[in-house]
């Protein structure tokens, strides 16, 4: 019985989509729980966060509707792929561009993007990693003088 | 030529702090202003800055970030680190009033601060929108008494030198509770009380008297012992019968605590000399502004002041009963 | 006349040899700064603002004009050439530009970009020239309960830039509401939403969530869709507008340039609302609105003039109220106080040559910015042509620092990578990221408004229909809401009927 209830119900973006507005819709006010809302008088921290996330919840539950209404388009795949590299790339930069700075976090960055395509072409890109490096770390550390660290591993600052 | 670049760093690196002040400020120096801009501590900030800056060979880029009357910056330039490169310009609300408004406020205006020295001091000032019917401060009270429910007083949050001023001034006339407005700054909310929006306020003067000198708004009194050389029309409280609301506000330069002795000296240096320049000194004034005197312009100086306005200020903010959690 | 006498007067002030060098140079480095993703802006100046150091006030005050709008500019090219806004007025410029640089079209659209904002500038400056005081009484209408009847106005015009589902777009903008209030509560100080993470106490920076959204996420997408992607390496076509670009773009410039003109004389930032009340209008106008959202050319030119018009309008308010709607003006009000100027309602007899020196300067400011970036677009169209696998990675680095390099917090990259990933999974849901974006803009105004409102309401929800013109607003609101969607509504019945 309830295999030919799953059957039934089609995943469909909307069902899905709508359902996720719902959570993070119960998620915030569960998290706004302990904050004051106060009165119209006196609006207090809680009470327009409380009030978005309700209407929120709302607007899922009739996306969430529709998508049980309407069942043509079908829910797309996500290619992993992209996501591990580009994001892994910009994580890593992220965590260590304090240590190792621009000249070191920024190729390590690139080279892990670089998986991110099988277009990649890597003897081309090694060369332009480096390029695009140096190109970067003379634009923003030398000549608009930002305060991100240049390698601290190799010269201390 | 690497070897030299190598010994001369190490050498850096080994004669620590003292190498560092030597060579402070060697980028810009963020100071911080906790209200919207436009509102006296931000005018005041930018004047006083302006010629630090030459002093200091560095530029002393103003950031406004407003919230909580100004408490919400305060808190997160006391997480700063102290190496002088984020000061904040609190005043007598952020860093008197506040620890007796906030029951739980995120940081301590004494142990979490290093003092520089007071920029300004501000003469508060009752201004009122032009069409507002009192004209005096007698009729303000009676008119208040009477009117509670319907009038509305701006101020710059809970904790700000407009809210501290007026909620004693309140307590003084014994006025039921009167709604208030609050603002980013009362650089926006002047810009209120000038459209006609609400009905009155009490604040410091500098960013007031060129709207009070234009007719845009009207001044009741100001809390001072003698008039204003700027706003000569203008009554004292004590000529309008009202002698126990006498304040001024203060606005000063402050650094996270941890800050090295000599940059503190370095920057209460550069501070007298903005003060004593004719030039900083005549935009100060022409707004109204009291240049702090030559013991309240130290950092020992700020830091008497500092104490002294908590204590002044935590009996009447208590008993008003407004306490944020 | 009155009027020239006055234009005569700031022209004087501003074209000297050096404040025209500083002008032009000040355009050229805003330009080049803005255009890299990950760098709007706010930052742009933040960076380049040390160089106007120690150059005399008119000098600096022009050159740092002149850094502004060749940021704005350089804002909407990233916008148009990779979909990555750099500020929030360049949301609305990434639905169309873009288009058109996939179609080929990047030159007309760049080009059209520049000529609209121009001719929306020259405009302004005689109105702020001629009407700027009188216009200050408007301001003097708006209170808080018009403002927050404006900002749903501003909501509802995002409903209508919706290309698929309205519903689904409602949610979005909420969800972007929603994700405002993340940070401290601005009357108490109380954290709201921030899960403990201490990176998100400061607020979520519009940059960290547009480079997140229009950034990273378009990559992923980008990436798993070669076919798509070609595209853009189609024949490149015409590097600048066509004869019949101008045509069909004249009126909604104008437009455009009337609605900016009002928005930005508003004291508050009015001037925000400009590009998304521009393309609603344009969209609705059109004999053929489905062409929106795929390249219409309209949808360039309206929005960018407005966007300009109304950076060049907040001006008045700036100057006589001497209330700066962003960042970047309160840096030009600083650098105003400094130097003599104090804004006021005397500002213009106190400082006559100062302020007519600024009001030309700005003049001339826009036609350097065309001089300067014509010949340009032929250069960013030739970007286009770099493959996409180096050009991937190029952006993605770019991102990365610009975000860094905000407030040199490693927390925001990777706060801007979750965004990347929430947005892709958005995306992959049918949702549209647009309106995501214009909620998050808007909600800080709109909640602040709100509040106020009723601080001087008592409490009264009346008052936003006591009040004239706030009650007209949100009339407005509404008409404009049931004209978008109707459409949809009638489209369905047309379903049902043909079934």
């Amino acid at each position: 019985m309830p295999a030919a209830i799953a059957s039934k119900i089609r995943l469909t973006p909307d069902l899905i989509g709508g359902l996720a507005m719902m959570l993070l819709a119960v998620i915030a006010i569960i998290s706004c729980w302990h904050l004051d809302t106060g009165s119209l008088a006196e609006i207090g921290p809680g009470l327009i966060p409380t009030g978005l996330a309700a209407i929120l919840f709302g607007l899922g539950a009739a996306v969430t509707f529709n998508g049980f209404r309407v069942r043509d388009t079908a829910l797309q795949s996500w290619r992993l792929r992209p996501i591990l590299f580009i994001l892994g790339a910009v994580l890593i930069f992220g965590l260590t561009v304090r240590s190792a700075g621009i000249a070191l976090a920024s190729p390590m960055a690139l080279l892990i993007a670089g998986g991110a395509s099988h277009e990649t072409r890597w003897m081309e890109y090694a060369v332009f990693v480096v390029a695009l490096t140096v190109f970067c770390t003379v634009l923003f550390r030398f000549l608009l003088g930002q305060p991100i660290p240049l390698a601290p591993w190799l010269v201390g600052y | 030529m690497l070897r030299r670049t190598f010994i001369g760093l190490t050498a850096t690196l080994l004669m620590g702090s003292a190498a560092i002040a030597q060579t402070y400020p060697d980028k810009p120096i963020t100071l911080v202003v906790a209200f919207a801009a436009g509102g006296p501590t931000d005018v005041i900030a930018r004047i006083v800055s302006e010629h630090m800056s030459r002093t200091l060979g560095q530029q002393i880029v103003v950031e406004n970030t407003a919230g909580a009357g100004g408490t919400t910056a305060t808190a997160k330039v006391a997480g700063a680190t102290g190496d002088g490169y984020t000061l904040i310009m609190g005043q007598m609300g952020t860093h008197a009033a506040a620890p007796a408004l906030y029951a739980s406020l995120k940081y301590d205006p004494v142990a979490d601060f290093t003092p520089i020295g007071i920029a300004g001091i501000t003469p508060i000032l009752i201004v009122a929108r032009k069409d507002f019917a009192p004209n005096t401060m007698a009729e303000l009270a009676d008119y208040l008494k009477v009117n509670a429910a319907t009038v509305n007083q701006a101020q710059a949050g809970i904790g700000s030198t407009s809210f501290t001023t007026c909620t004693l001034l309140k307590a003084q006339l014994g006025l039921p509770k009167i709604n208030e407005v609050a603002y980013k700054g009362t650089g926006p909310a002047l810009n209120d009380l000038v459209a006609g929006q609400v009905d009155f306020m009490c604040d410091q003067i500098t960013n007031l008297a060129p709207q009070v000198q234009a007719g845009t708004i009207k001044a009741l009194a100001i809390a001072t012992p003698e008039r204003s050389p700027v706003l000569p029309d203008v009554p004292t409280t004590k000529e309008a019968g009202f002698p126990e609301f006498q304040i001024s506000g203060w606005n000063g330069i402050l650094a996270p605590k941890g800050l090295p002795a000599d940059i503190q000296a370095k920057l209460a240096d550069a501070l007298n000399q903005a003060l004593s320049d004719p030039d900083t000194a005549k935009k100060l004034t022409g707004l109204g502004t009291v240049i702090p005197n030559a013991d309240e312009r130290t950092p020992a100086g700020m830091a008497a002041v500092i104490q002294r306005d908590i204590k002044v200020l935590e009996g009447p903010l208590k008993e008003s009963g407004v306490v944020i959690k | 006349m009155e009027l020239f006498d006055n234009l005569a007067l700031g022209f004087s002030v501003a074209l000297s040899w050096q404040n025209l060098l500083l002008c032009f140079t000040g355009c050229l480095l805003g330009t080049l700064i803005g255009v890299l993703p990950g760098v709007g802006p706010i930052a742009t100046i933040a960076m380049l603002l040390p160089i106007t150091y120690g150059i005399d006030p008119a000098g600096a005050l022009i050159m740092l004009a002149g850094i502004y709008y060749g940021a704005q500019y350089g804002g909407s090219t990233s916008a148009i050439l990779v979909n990555i806004p750099g500020e929030a007025t360049a949301v609305v410029t990434t639905l169309d530009g873009h288009q058109m640089a996939r179609n080929g079209r990047a030159g007309a659209a760049l080009g059209i970009a520049a000529i609209g904002s121009f001719i929306a500038g020259s405009i302004t400056t005689l109105i702020v020239a001629a009407v700027g005081v009188p216009l200050t009484k408007l301001g003097m209408l708006f209170g808080a309960a018009e403002y927050f009847a404006l900002m749903v106005t501003g909501l509802v015009f995002a409903v209508v830039l919706a290309r698929g589902s309205v519903l689904k777009a409602i949610a979005m903008i909420f969800l972007g509401l929603l994700l405002s209030t993340v940070g401290t509560d601005v009357n108490t100080g109380q954290e709201r939403l921030t899960f403990g993470i201490s990176a998100l106490v400061d607020k979520i920076d519009f940059a960290v969530l547009a480079m997140g959204l229009f950034g990273f996420a378009e990559l992923l997408r980008s990436l798993e869709n070669p076919e798509a992607r070609d595209v853009v390496k189609g024949s490149l076509g015409k590097v600048l507008p066509t004869l019949q670009d101008l045509r069909d773009s004249l009126k909604p410039i104008l437009r455009g340039t009337g609605l900016g003109s009002i928005l930005g004389a508003l004291p508050g930032n009015g001037a925000v609302l400009a590009p998304f009340a521009s393309y609603a209008l344009e969209k609705k106008l059109a004999a053929d609105s489905s062409r929106f959202g795929k390249g219409a050319i309209e949808g360039v030119a309206g929005p960018e003039a407005a966007n300009n018009a109304g950076a060049q309008a907040a001006f008045i308010p700036l100057l006589t109220l001497g209330i700066p709607p962003n960042a970047v003006m309160a840096l030009m009000v600083g650098a105003m106080t400094i130097h003599g100027i104090v804004p006021g309602p005397q500002v213009m007899t106190r400082n006559p040559d100062l302020f007519w020196g600024m009001i030309a300067s700005m003049w001339i400011g826009n036609l350097a910015l065309l001089l300067i970036n014509l010949p340009l677009v032929g250069l960013w169209v030739r970007l286009l042509k770099v493959p996409f696998r180096l050009m991937f990675p190029a952006i993605l680095i770019f991102c990365c620092i610009g975000i860094y390099s905000v407030n040199n917090q490693p927390a925001d990259v990777m706060l801007t990578a979750f965004f990347g990933l929430v947005g892709y999974g958005l995306l992959k849901l049918g949702f549209e990221l647009a309106p995501l974006l214009l909620g998050f803009v808007l909600g800080g105004l709109l909640e602040d408004t709100f509040r106020r409102a009723m601080d001087l309401s008592h409490g009264s929800l009346m008052t936003f229909i006591e009040r004239p013109v706030s009650l007209g607003l949100l009339v407005l609101a509404a008409i404009v809401l049931v004209i978008a969607v109707l459409p949809a509504v009638a489209g369905k019945r047309q379903e049902v009927f043909a079934e």
